[in-house]
């Protein structure tokens, strides 16, 4: 039963969102967080 | 009244207890030395028994209990990671959400109920850590440093990779972070399954197998997986890995980009491996590397303390360690997961005492060796021979040493039982299977009639610290094994080639120590910290000249490393070892009779 909530869960939900993502970049998971310049959480400002 | 504080480490993988109290470390072990099964991420009943057992406490009589991680944070980075994923999610996700509904999302009530459950007292309740912040603390507050950066990299805690951290005395601050999924832990592993060998315990493997190969793939890697930056952060190309999906590593735009399928598991070999291992072993290195200049620059501090998972890749230590940035580096023997329950555990006992750990006299740090597990006496050895009608003779202390480097001299392989057991990974003197470093078929002889595991895998050597100059580049000391240094050149002999068809070659004066690439996993060993095993080595270079000898785990391929002094001599009559040693007594093969009722073992130990 979990099982079946859980599959129904990820159809109405978990795959919009990754639509959404896939579609604006907008996540750490997609290419546009890996073209950042620095992917420090906190900005960082030193020569290294 | 003495504070106790017990740490937990649990359900993923390498569960662990420590205990920690007045300013020392009291105990630690790994649930997998008790249950058998190697990795157990069960929840460590026997271990955190055995913890209790050494302080001579309850439960009742903790003042804290400490889970490794906080298991909500760690459930909201698994439902984002699956909402990064699509439809090739579906399939790991129906099994994983109703596991983390069931119990994952409230671990710490699960350690709860099983403490109540183990029926020793009424227990505190269970404080959740952080998973980083608990490696933090296990390489900082060990360390003999006052003040030093500290850099933990592993596979994923709850969203952190990789953090760096500020330790001044009591305080551990968080200067930095990178994030899931970017994760160097998990390149490595990806590299790792797609090798053929197993997640989370094949990475030493994989490390071993580099030093075969060429790092011709390296710029692919760079080019196309992972972004090294100069401010030393990175990231990864997730369209090139699978574990967003939860069910494989890495996908077959990884497998067309390397021009090659997966290697099947226990499958043969190929220099194309090889070649693999080598490149991420060097975009590696140079990861961690940019990552402890970007520490430096983080915290302006000139000491380092290391931990997390990829702190065991003792081939980027060392590197690290060449390259000059920082004055000394300390790293924790337990860097993965197992260090976590001594972290947590320690970074209560600091806070609430408002003091750092005791270093005993003549020790370096507050690790005591790594020594923390149980140990048995004479007696109790001798008991359990006599149980068993097991041949032996029980000798004074300067007789067994004497009749142990006698036998290693004339080239036997000896499993050495002393004192209290390891904790992390590897084997530091107290359960080791120890021998000749100068006889040339000395690691073919230990990696196919003794550990049965792959040939090409090196082994590590012990020496005399005071002697470790004489034969190995050392930058720093190397305690805990966790450090690859060159062997001197003046002991290396000329070869003709590195790849997987120079196993067999005989590459220096101490051979089976020597790695393909004349390099060694060095262990330094202290008169301080393991005097026994001190004296043996000095005794040995008595008689030969070398205080080197080969210093390998007690255990066969796919096992935990042995506890008791049954597993020793079990381990011992199913291998081809020569003579064991428990303690003081002393047991030689040629007397003993066959092991009766035996197992198919071999068919009933996993291969790891």
């Amino acid at each position: 039963m979990l099982s079946l909530v859980s599959s129904i869960f990820y159809i109405l939900l978990f795959l919009p969102v990754w639509a959404f993502r896939r579609v604006f970049g907008v996540s750490r998971f997609e290419r546009r967080f890996h073209a950042r310049k620095s992917t420090w959480d906190s900005p960082v400002r030193f020569d290294t | 009244m003495t504070q106790y504080h017990l740490g937990i480490s649990a359900f993923y993988h390498d569960s662990a207890a420590a205990l920690v109290g007045d300013g020392r470390i009291v105990a630690a072990a790994q649930q997998e030395r008790f249950s058998r099964i190697r990795h157990d991420s069960g929840f460590p009943e026997d271990a955190i028994r055995y913890c209790l057992a050494t302080a001579g406490i309850r439960l009742g009589d903790l003042s804290t209990i400490n889970y490794y991680e906080d298991p909500k944070l760690k459930l909201g980075r698994t439902l984002s990671s699956f909402a990064s994923a699509g439809p090739a999610g579906l399939p790991a996700f129906r099994h994983i959400l109703p596991e983390w509904i069931r119990w994952k999302g409230r671990a710490t009530d699960v350690v709860a109920q099983r403490l109540k459950a183990m029926n020793d007292g009424v227990a505190v309740k269970v404080l959740k850590g952080a998973h980083h912040r608990s490696h933090a603390a296990s390489a900082f507050y060990p360390s003999p440093f006052e003040r030093a950066a500290v850099l933990c990299v592993d596979g994923v805690g709850e969203w952190h990779t990789t953090t760096i951290w500020h330790g001044k005395g009591r305080d551990l601050t968080l200067a930095n972070a990178i994030s899931y999924p970017h994760s160097l832990g998990l390149l490595y592993s990806a590299f790792t399954y797609f090798c053929g060998f197993k997640v989370d315990s094949g990475e030493y493997k994989l490390m071993g197998l580099a030093p075969y190969g060429r790092p011709i793939h390296a710029d692919k890697i760079r080019d196309n997986l992972i972004e090294l930056r100069d401010d030393g952060s990175f990231s990864l190309n997730m369209a090139y890995f699978g574990f967003l999906q939860g069910q494989r590593m890495v996908g077959e735009r990884f497998a067309r980009l390397f021009g090659r399928p997966r290697r099947e598991p226990e499958s043969e070999l190929t220099q194309g491996e090889c070649d693999l291992a080598a490149s991420v072993q060097k975009v590696t290195t140079e990861a961690v590397i940019g990552l402890a200049r970007a520490a430096k620059a983080m915290t302006g501090e000139n000491r380092l303390c290391l931990a997390g998972g990829v702190a065991l890749n003792c081939v980027a230590n060392g590197e690290l360690s060449r390259a000059g940035l920082f004055d000394e580096i300390w790293i924790q023997p337990a860097a993965g997961d197992a260090g976590c329950a001594l972290g947590v555990a320690l970074d209560q006992d600091v806070q609430r005492s408002g003091r750092r750990l005791q270093i005993v006299p003549g020790q370096h740090d507050a690790m005591r060796g790594a020594l923390l597990g149980p140990s048995y006496d004479d007696d109790d050895i001798a008991s359990f021979l006599e149980g068993r009608g097991a041949p032996y003779r029980r000798f004074g202390e300067d007789r067994m040493l004497e009749t142990t480097a006698e036998h290693l001299a004339k080239g036997g392989v000896v499993g050495w039982f002393q004192g209290r057991m390891e904790f992390g990974p590897r084997s530091l003197g107290a359960r080791s299977i120890i021998g000749d470093p100068r006889n040339v078929e000395m690691q073919k002889t230990m990696n196919l009639k003794i550990k049965f595991r792959e040939s090409f895998r090196p082994f590590a050597p012990a020496v005399l610290a005071e002697k470790a100059d004489d034969y190995f580049d050392m930058r720093q000391d190397s305690p805990y094994m966790l450090v690859v240094s060159p062997v001197l050149e003046k002991w290396c002999r000329e070869t003709s080639e590195r790849g997987l068809g120079s196993i067999n070659e005989v590459r220096s004066q101490l051979p089976a120590i020597t790695h393909v690439d004349n390099s060694a996993r060095v262990q330094t060993v202290h008169e301080e910290t393991n005097p026994q095993f001190h004296r043996l080595l000095r005794r040995f270079e008595d008689k030969t000249g070398c205080p080197v000898l080969v210093n390998t785990s007690f255990n066969v391929r796919g096992e935990p490393i042995v506890c008791t002094p049954e597993e020793a001599y079990t381990c011992f009559m199913r291998t081809n070892m020569d003579v064991l040693v428990l303690g003081n007594c002393v047991l030689v093969k040629n007397d003993q009779p066959p092991l009766e009722n035996d197992v198919d073992w071999r068919n009933e130990i996993a291969l790891d």
